[in-house]
Formats: structure tokens, sequence, C-alpha cells
């Protein structure tokens, strides 16, 4: 084998915040080889990729070249060692046309030989793509601003290449067509980097793979002499912790809303909706798993109101639903930050015009009855007039679920209502969703934690690209069959409702 | 409502971090830097240094008379401020103090010179009257807001100007007595009118007024709904978006009330101080008044301190010139400097992880 | 030539002398906008150019020197503002607000301290007049367009250029990238905040010109307080109003110079405005505009938005 082209020499990365994304991690790419990063969310695929790229700077541990040290301290330095990127997030200039971009980016003589249009469709048309370098890179098709944004990465004759959730936003014949490119750009000696979560997409296109977990590596090797249980387990893990059921199982009762056929475009960072198909009934929990940026933002925004689907509909049957949300950002949609907790707490009653004596508010109320929702939900506040920024992650989190179940609506929509949490204040939060159930309310809990999904919930469906890969009742839902609807990337349309794998 | 043209995207978002209060330490830093390089300022130009002290703090607070200058100088900074943190707070970036003073002393004339001098009824209808001009001139911006998406920072910076000229034209033209040559209006009756309250000083019955108003935005913003939904609103738009709120009812209603209160700053000055229309009565008040707001961290009562401290300036700035003759500018210079100061200060946090403006709390 | 002719000429040379220093300043803040960069301050960048010039010119005598010096006091100012602004991240309005405060103060001092004995003005021809030879000998245009103040050639091929330079230069390219997309322009490599420091000075260059040009060309060298008149946030207007592009900017400050001129030869077109109102006009008219614009959008999409690698997109 040869020296690899890149190394990641113990690596470790501690966000300002004290989050640990890296945990001394090493790591090779080797010339003339496709590299899957695979692993969840919040694993450190992203901030490893950054880190090569001199977005961010390791805390400790250093990059290698061909075993010479290299500080990359921007993106600059890291172009300048012959490093192209990928972003997630594409980093191009939308206004700009194709040609622009490319030039935004190209160096010394490269830069000259791009001069004239001929010159820029012969160099795409080196790697295979076919586009006119006079468009405008945001009136084009996601898939190709994609390739565009890989072209600019490969302009300055780039060694290494790295690619961060480059499948996610494609569509299965789009994936082929991209490790297409990728195999090309890898013959001629380019290290390929590549991050997913996408195992079946690893099999068949890739040589090597990492996966990364909480931060550290778990496990490495080439592709061939793995299979997908074993690239499933290792992103998953093996040992579920805790198996205990959270609230009792419920029976759904008559439905209540129905999203039939629904579909949103895709767009940057994320695949939209695709012919979503999903009831909701009273008195269920029901748990949509997927990675992250798989369409739950849309399916979110679709249940509360705040969007309207551009195919299908959003249905409600019966009376009118009242829908309650615990937003995936609390810092910004769930909470008020400079607000008290109080005040958080009964906001929407107070804006009702609950809670007023002689046309001010009345404060000793407001602090009686937050008191005694403080209580209930347990939340840990010095007071309830301080304010809620003062309050750690887990108790934020209490405030605006205890103020959605407050609102005694019939649908309550959650989106990751436990990141961030320690597993005490996890279960705080998932017990009185199970507890609002029990009362006939439909609970829809959006979340990428596989096991608390499995605790708490009476049937689970799998987002992944945009589409319901699967259902599962709660009985039959295992971490690796949930896993692996999240992980394989081909929709199984005609998917049982039984489970893939007992 | 159309979507707001995303002129300034993110200032937002910093905006909305501007309510919370700076750590008292990093904004007094900013004041006592500024003041001692004012100071620098003054022994560099080779005045006695000891005695431009001595002077300064006597022209400020040294007897009745200088204290109730100050605090005439304090009013219209603090009103303009007040009224500038009303919209802000709410999200709103009204620039347009300015433009809003400028209308609210229009307006304390006109019901003088439309029923002549009518007694006690006067006083309280031109105080109503300059609130309401000034409550006019706020919600314009809100409504091309609202209607067209029309950016407000802009349109309140324009009007500043059209506000400014108009009054420009009115005391050439349409209210300048006949056969006056002065570019001004008539003369107010002193009677009835803001009497001085203390025999002999120019402390009027605005400066009362002025913080009384300050103590009732505070309860507005304190100790009512509406008050907290401003405050939501400006903090966290999207927090007030999910509860399924519209924002505009909040932006009409506060900028109403912001353009009231910064158009008493100009009522007051026609009322208590100059007795009448006049051309460039305001020398960039409305502007300073932007920076009492910011420098205050848009609190109420911190908007009274910091007033109060570009009052002091002002006052003592005039007796520097008229005693040792160092130019009333220095006033100017050190109104400015600390927001200068305050935003390098806290932008240089920001390079090291911490967010601009934010509290140590 | 008749009367109406003179009168015609009178009134398009005087309109076009109104617009210069609102155009300079209009110019220069397109391209700090262009590249991000909200320059509230532009009001105070005049005012330090202005009041730099009349020193220059109090101390060497020379109109031309005096213009230089206006130039190097807004550079030098806007230094400062960029400092907070570009470097320090600081908010962009509550900076430019604070400067502008500053700098009326800062001026006015000067002027009290050190122009207070200025010797009068000598002659400022070579700077006011200058005519281009056979053109200037045109009917009516002659006079209107060539026989203007040197500054106003420049100030016009100045917006030729900048509008060459954004559309076709490597720099303009790189200047637009950082304005639309910082974290791209940095992800490409680039330079975001010595762009947006260089732009940023570039604009106090600009604002400091057409300040020297009021005071010494305008105004005959003599420095007044706030002499500038909120011609500064005219200039933003104009600047966004003209969707950043150079030569709308040109068209829209003529246009609004032309207004301007109005309330001196008015009277002999037969449009008879008090002055004020007249004065008003421009700001109202780009207010209209503003509205009228809707939500047109195409502003630079990083505008206003502080750079910090890793952060936001």
């Amino acid at each position: 084998m040869p020296a690899p082209l890149i190394e990641l020499d113990h690596v470790s990365k501690r966000y300002p915040n004290g989050f640990l994304a890296l945990d001394n991690v090493s790591l090779a790419f080797h010339a003339g080889e496709i590299h899957a990063l695979l692993g969840e969310n919040g694993a450190g695929k992203s901030t490893l990729m950054n880190i090569l790229y001199g977005v961010h700077e390791p805390t400790e541990g250093g990059v290698l070249m061909q075993g010479r040290e290299v500080v990359h301290r921007r993106p600059a330095d890291a172009i300048a060692h012959g490093i192209g990127m990928v972003h997630q997030h594409f980093k191009l200039v939308m206004p700009f046309t194709v040609t622009e971009n490319l030039a935004l980016v190209a160096k010394g003589a490269r830069r000259a030989a791009l001069r004239r249009p001929a010159d820029v469709r012969a160099f795409m048309e080196g790697y295979g793509v076919e586009l006119d370098p006079a468009a405008v890179v945001g009136h084009l098709p996601l898939a190709l601003q994609q390739r565009v944004e890989i072209l600019k990465a490969l302009v300055n004759d780039s060694r290494v290449l790295l690619l961060d959730e480059p499948s996610t936003i494609l569509t299965p014949a789009e994936i082929e067509n991209l490790y297409a490119t990728l195999r090309r750009i890898r013959d001629r000696g380019t290290a390929v980097a590549v991050v997913t979560h996408n195992v079946d997409e690893v099999l068949a296109h890739v040589e090597r793979y990492t996966v990364l977990k909480r931060g550290r590596t778990n496990g490495t090797g080439l592709i061939a002499g793995t299979t997908a249980a074993d690239l499933v387990e290792r992103i998953v893990g093996h040992a579920v912790a805790n198996t205990e059921r959270i609230g009792q199982p419920h029976t759904a009762g008559a439905e209540r809303m129905r999203l039939a056929g629904v579909s949103l475009r895709p767009s940057s960072g994320s695949p939209g909706l695709h012919e979503v198909d999903l009831a909701l009934h009273a008195g269920e929990v029901v748990g949509v798993a997927g990675v992250e940026g798989n369409g739950q933002t849309e399916l979110f925004e679709l249940l509360a109101g705040q969007r309207r689907p551009e195919a299908g509909l959003v249905q409600h049957s019966g009376p009118r639903n009242t829908v309650a949300l615990v937003p995936q950002d609390r810092h910004h949609e769930g909470l008020s930050l400079d607000l008290s907790v109080a005040q958080n707490l009964l906001y929407p009653k107070i804006m009702r015009g609950e809670y007023h004596r002689a046309g001010l508010l009345d404060h000793r109320a407001i602090g009686k009855q937050a008191q005694a929702m403080i209580a209930e939900a347990d939340i840990r506040t010095h007071s309830p007039a301080s304010p809620a920024r003062s309050l750690s992650g887990g108790n934020q989190q209490k405030i605006v679920v205890a103020r959605a179940m407050a609102e005694a609506a019939s649908v309550v929509v959650v989106y990751q209502p436990t990141r961030g949490l320690d597993v005490a204040a996890a279960l705080a939060v998932l017990q009185r969703l199970a507890t609002a159930a029990d009362a006939g309310t439909t609970v829809v809990i959006i979340s990428s934690n596989i096991e608390e999904l499995i605790r708490v919930s009476d049937r689970i469906v799998v987002l992944n690209g945009g589409r319901i890969t699967g259902e599962l009742s709660a009985a039959n839902a295992s971490v690796q069959a949930i896993g692996r609807l999240m992980t394989l990337s081909q929709p199984t349309h005609s998917m049982p409702l039984e489970p893939v794998d007992a | 409502m159309p979507e707001p043209k995303r002129l300034i995207p993110d200032l937002r978002r910093l905006l909305a971090r501007l309510s919370v209060p700076l750590s008292l330490r990093v904004t007094l830093s900013a004041f006592v830097g500024s003041l001692l390089l004012g100071l620098g300022l003054i022994a560099c130009l080779g005045f006695p240094l000891l005695a431009a002290i001595r002077v300064a703090v006597e022209g400020a607070f040294g007897d009745t008379r200088a204290i109730a200058d100050t605090l005439v100088f304090m009013t219209p900074r603090l009103l303009v401020a007040l009224g500038a943190l009303v919209a802000i707070r709410g999200g709103m970036f009204n620039l347009g103090g300015e433009g809003q003073l400028q209308m609210g002393a229009i307006g304390a004339m006109l019901p003088f010179l439309a029923f002549g001098d009518i007694g006690p009824a006067l006083l309280p209808m031109a105080i109503l009257c300059g609130a309401l001009c000034g409550a006019l001139w706020g919600v314009i911006p809100a409504v091309l807001k609202l209607w067209r998406g029309a950016d407000e920072i802009i349109v309140t910076l324009l009007m500043n100007f059209i506000a400014i000229y108009w009054l420009k034209y009115l005391v050439q033209g349409p209210m300048r007595p006949k056969g006056s040559t002065f570019n001004m209006s008539a003369q107010l009756p002193r009677d009835g009118l803001f009497l001085p309250l203390i025999e002999g000083t120019r402390l009027h019955m605005g400066v009362i007024l002025a913080v009384l108003i300050t103590l009732g935005v505070w309860v507005m913003l304190q100790h009512t709904a509406f008050g907290l939904k401003l405050r939501a609103s400006g903090q966290s738009p999207g927090f007030v978006r999910l509860q399924g709120e519209s924002a505009g009812r909040t932006i009409l209603t506060s900028m109403a009330l912001s353009g009231a209160i910064g158009g008493l700053a100009g009522t007051f000055e026609v009322l208590g101080v100059q007795y009448r229309l006049i051309d460039g009565f305001s020398s960039g008040l409305g502007f300073e008044g932007l920076a009492v707001a910011f420098l205050a961290g848009l609190e109420p009562f911190g908007a009274l301190v910091v007033s109060l401290y570009f009052g002091a300036i002002n006052n003592a700035a005039l007796a520097l010139q008229s005693t040792l003759s160092i130019p009333a500018a220095l006033a100017d210079v050190l109104s400015g400097l600390p927001i200068l100061l305050l935003a390098v200060i806290s932008g240089a946090m920001l390079t090291k992880g911490r967010p601009v403006w934010t509290s140590t709390r | 030539m008749d009367i109406n002719a003179v009168t015609l000429a009178l009134f398009l040379a005087g309109g076009l002398r109104l617009s210069v220093p609102v155009l300079l300043a209009a110019l220069g803040e397109l391209v700090s906008e262009r590249a991000g960069v909200f320059t509230i301050g532009l009001e105070g960048l005049m005012l330090f150019g202005a009041v730099a010039s009349a020193v220059g010119l109090a101390a060497t005598g020379s109109p031309i020197a005096a213009l230089a010096l206006g130039m190097l006091g807004g550079l030098l100012a806007a230094c400062v503002l960029a400092l907070g602004t570009v470097l320090a991240r600081a908010n962009q309005i509550v900076m430019g607000i604070g400067f502008n405060v500053f700098a009326l103060g800062v001026t006015s001092l000067v002027r009290q301290l050190v122009l207070v004995d200025a010797p009068p003005a000598g002659a400022l021809r070579s700077v006011t007049m200058m005519k281009l030879p056979w053109l200037s000998d045109i009917p009516v245009l002659g006079r209107a367009l060539f026989s203007q103040s040197p500054v106003f050639y420049f100030a016009v091929l100045l917006a030729v250029a900048l509008w060459l330079m954004l559309r076709f230069t490597r720099l303009g390219l790189l200047l637009r990238a950082v304005g639309e997309n910082a974290a791209a322009a940095d992800a490409a490599g680039q330079p975001v905040l010595r762009l947006r420091f260089s732009a940023a000075v570039f604009t106090g260059l600009l604002a400091g010109l057409g300040g020297a040009y009021l005071c010494i060309v305008a105004s005959g060298g003599t420095f007044i307080d706030n002499m500038t008149a909120g011609r500064g946030y005219l200039a933003i207007a104009i600047a966004i109003f003209a969707r950043w592009m150079p030569l709308r900017a040109l068209l829209v400050a003529v246009a609004l110079g032309l207004l301007e001129a109005l309330q001196f030869q008015g009277q002999y077109l037969g449009i008879e405005l008090p002055a004020p109102l007249l004065m008003a006009t421009p700001f109202a008219i780009a207010l209209v505009a503003w509205i009228a614009m809707g939500r047109a959008g195409a502003a630079p999409a990083d505008l206003g938005r502080p750079f910090l690698r890793g952060e936001g997109r």
C-alpha cells in the first residue's frame, strides 16, 4: 500500500461552547482511492472535513501531507496544499456564472487557461460534465450546482477532494452519476473522501471506509470484506443500552390528520419531500426517524401549518385540530431567551388576555401559575422570573414542552425533543409526551435518536432522502432495522409494514 | 405582508442582541475611556487641564441653574432615545428620530397658529398635536414596510431630511409672521405654556414629563402584554412567528408610539426652550438620541442615565467655551466617542468567540 | 445665443456641479456595499474630507493639494470606521451613527481650532473650472458639460471606470463575491476581510473627495459646520436606488442635482418652488423610488453581515 497522501494525526476538536466534536482521531486518505466517512449526526464527520480544509483549527493534533506536518489556518492554506472541498451547503456565489465561480478559486496559470469559454468547457468535459460556462449558477438545478461545486474544488488540480454529504440531495440516478464523476477524478490519482450516511452507496462505490461515532473512530478498513450489517452496526452501535418502554403502548383512535402524496422541492442542503403519505390518529405516538437533513424540517413545517405542500394535501379530519409545537431550534423558535421562564411558559395565555390586572400584567398570578408548571414539569430554575437564557438546555426544553402541553392541543409535533439533554432530562421530556398520548393527544416525534424513538413510539416511520422508506410497529422495531432504513438510499415503495429484519 | 427586503439581513439578529444590556463594566470603560481621551485632547491643545475640569463640573452641576440647564439639555436626547428604543426593541430599526423630532416641533406650533392664544387649553393641545405629528412620521415607515416591504432603515433616514427641509420651508414661508425677515415663526404666548419651574432657571415642565415618560416606557415594556410581545418580536421573531402571531400590528403600534415619543422631543424644545419654531434648533439631536439609546443598551432607565451624561457634557462644553474658549464642539466628540469605542470593544469580543453586545450575566 | 439657451446652459451646468459630491460619495458607497459593508458613516466621511481639504487649503494655498488632503482625510477616517465595522465586526449601523456624531464634533472642533485664522482662499479656478478645448465651444452643451470642475470629469470617468472594474476585472469579481457570499469567497481562498477593508477605505477616499469638492469647489474653500447637510445619507439612497451600478448612480445623481439646481435657475425656467422644498425633493424622490422598487432585491446577499469563518452559512 502506498504512503497516505493526507493524514489526521491524533486530532481533537473542542468548540468554544465546550462540545468535544472530535476525540483523538487518526485517519489517512490515499491517492487514487475513494474513502467514505460514515456516521450519525454529530459523529464529527463535518468537523473533520472542516479541519482538513482550514475552516476550523484542531484543538490538539495536526494534519500531515505526505508525512509532513501542515497547518491550515484558513481555506486558502488548504487550497495552496492542493485540497478542494465540496460543502454540504454549497459555497457558490449564486448570481455568478459557472465561469465566474470557477475563476474565483482558480490560481495562476490555471486562471489564465480558463479565460475563454471554450477552455472552461474543455476543462469541464475532462470530468465528464457538460455545462454552459455562461449559465448563472443560481438558476441551475441542485445536482448541477453540485457539479460546479465539485469542479470548483478541482480547478487547481487538487490532489485531495473532500465531499461533505454530497448524496443527500440527489436522486438515486444522480448518485450513480456523482460516483461516475468521482471515479474519474480518483483515476487521475486524487484522494477522494466522501462524508455520507448511506451504507449501500458506500458498498457500491467506495474502496475504503471509516466510521465515526461520537467523535471517535469506530472501525476503518477496506469495503471488500465488509457487509451492510457490519457497517450499520458500527454506525448506530450494537448493544442498545436501554430498551425499557417509556409510557404505555397506545391503541390508535380515530384519524385526525393525513398527509396525502405531499411533495416539496429540494433546496440546498435538503432533499425536500417526495410523495409522503402519513396518517395520524388520536392517542398515538408516531416516531419519525431519519438522519437529519432528509426532509424532517419540511415535514415539521407542513405539520405546523407554516408551509403548504407544492403537491399533495394536508387534510384535517373531524373537528378543527389544534397543533402545539416543540420546534427543533429552542433558542430561536422555542423560547424567547431574554424573557423570563414564567413569561415563556405562559406566553400564549398572556397574549390571549389572561393574567391581567388593571390593564397591567398580573405578575403575581403569572408567577404562581408558572411555579405550579415548574413544579409539575420539574424545571430547575432559580426562580420563575429568571431569564430563560440562564437555564440549562434540558430545563429550557422542559419549558417548551410544558408550554406545548398546557395548550391542550389535539396534535403535538415535536422536533428533536431531546437534543443536548442528559439522560434524566430526556426521559422526563419523553415521559411527558407519552402521558399526553394517554389522554388522547396525537404526538408526533421527529428525531434522529433511534433508541428513544423505539422506546416511546407506537409506530415509527423512517425518512430518507425526503421519502418515507418504511414503517415499523413498536413491537417489531429494532435499532438495526431502522438503522438500515435510514442508511439505505434505495427507496422501496412497496415497503411492507412488517419489519425488514426481525 | 410582503417579504421585507433583505437589505441588512443579519444586522437584525445582532440588533436583537442589542436589547440585552451590555455588561456595566464594558459600558463604563467606554465612557471613562472617552472622557480620558477628551481630557487628553484638552491638554494637548494647551488648555489648563485642572481648570478645565473645574469649569466643566461647575458648568454642568455647579448650582441650581447649571443643573437645570443640564436637565434641559438632557430632555430632547432622552425622548429621542426612548422613541428609538421602543421601536428597536420591537425589531424596527427606526433611525428617524431626527425627523420625528422636527415633526413634533411643527406640531407643537399648529394649535397656536390655528386658534391663537386660547388660554390653558393650548398647552395640552400643543403636546397632543406634537405627539400626533411625530406618530404620523413614525407610522409611515411602518406602513411602507408592511405594504411594500421597504426597509425601514433607508426610509427613516430619508424621511429625516424631508422633515428638516419641510420645517425650513415652513419658517421661511407659511409660518413666518408678515414683515419679519427672520426665519422663524411667531412666538408662543409664554403664559400657560411650560413656565420655568424654578424662577431664574430654564427648567421647564418637559423635563418632568420626559422622566415620567421614561417611567411609562419602562412600565409598558416590563408590565404589559404589549411590551412582552414587543420584546419577544424584537429578540426572537422566530418564536413569535411560531406562536402564530402576525408582526404587522406590533410594527404599526410600536412605530406610532416611537414616533410620538420622538415627536415630543421636538414639541418640548418648542414649548420649553425656543417658544417658537426656528430653523436649525436641533443640531443633530435625533442622531445623538440614537447614540444614547444604543449606549443605554436600549433600556429606558439606562437612557435616562446616558442622556443625563450627554446633557452634562453639552452644558459643560458651553461653560468651557465661554470661560476657556474651548470649542463647544467638544461635546459632540465626546458624544460620539463612547459608541465608537464600544463598537470596537464589543465587536472585538466576537472574534474571541463571544457574541457582539452580549451580557455577561 | 439667446437668453433661453443661456439660462438652460446655466441650469444644466449648475445641476451637474451640484451632483458631483453626492455622486462621488454614492460611488464610494456602492463599492463598499458591493463588498458587503454598509457604510452609514458616509456623512461623517464626507465631513472629514471637507475639513481636511479646508486645512490643506489653509496650509498650502494650493487647491489641488487641498483636494488631495481631503481624500487623505476621508481615507484615514474610513480606516477608523472599517476597523470597527470590518475587523472588529461591530454592528455597522450603530457604529455608523456613532461615527457621524463624532465626525460632526471633530470637524467643527478642527474648524474652530485650526481654521479660525485661515487666510482667505486664493485663486481656486484651477479646480473650479476647466474648459475642455473645442468641446466647450459647443453651444449650450459646451457651457453645461465641458466647462466644469476637473473633479466633475474625474467623477464621470470614475463612474465608467468603476463600471468596468466591477463588471470585467478580477478585482471586481472578488469584491462582488465577498459581498454576495463571504463564506464562499473565503472557501475559495480569498482574503475576505482584506477585500472588505480595502473597499471600505476606498469609500472613504471618494467620500473624502466629495467632501473636499463641497468645501473647495462649491463653497470657495470655506468649511461650515455640518456642511454636508445629509448628502451622505442621500448618497446611500442613491447607491441603493441605482442597484449598486455605477452608471445608474451617475444618472440618478445628475437627475437629483438638476432638481436641486432649480432653486437657482428655476425662476428663469418658469418653475417656482421655495428653496427648502427643492432641497427636500431629492430625498423625497429617493424615498419614492425606494418604495417603488418594491422587493426588487438584488442587494448583495451578505450586505451588512459581518464575516466570521465557520459561522453562518
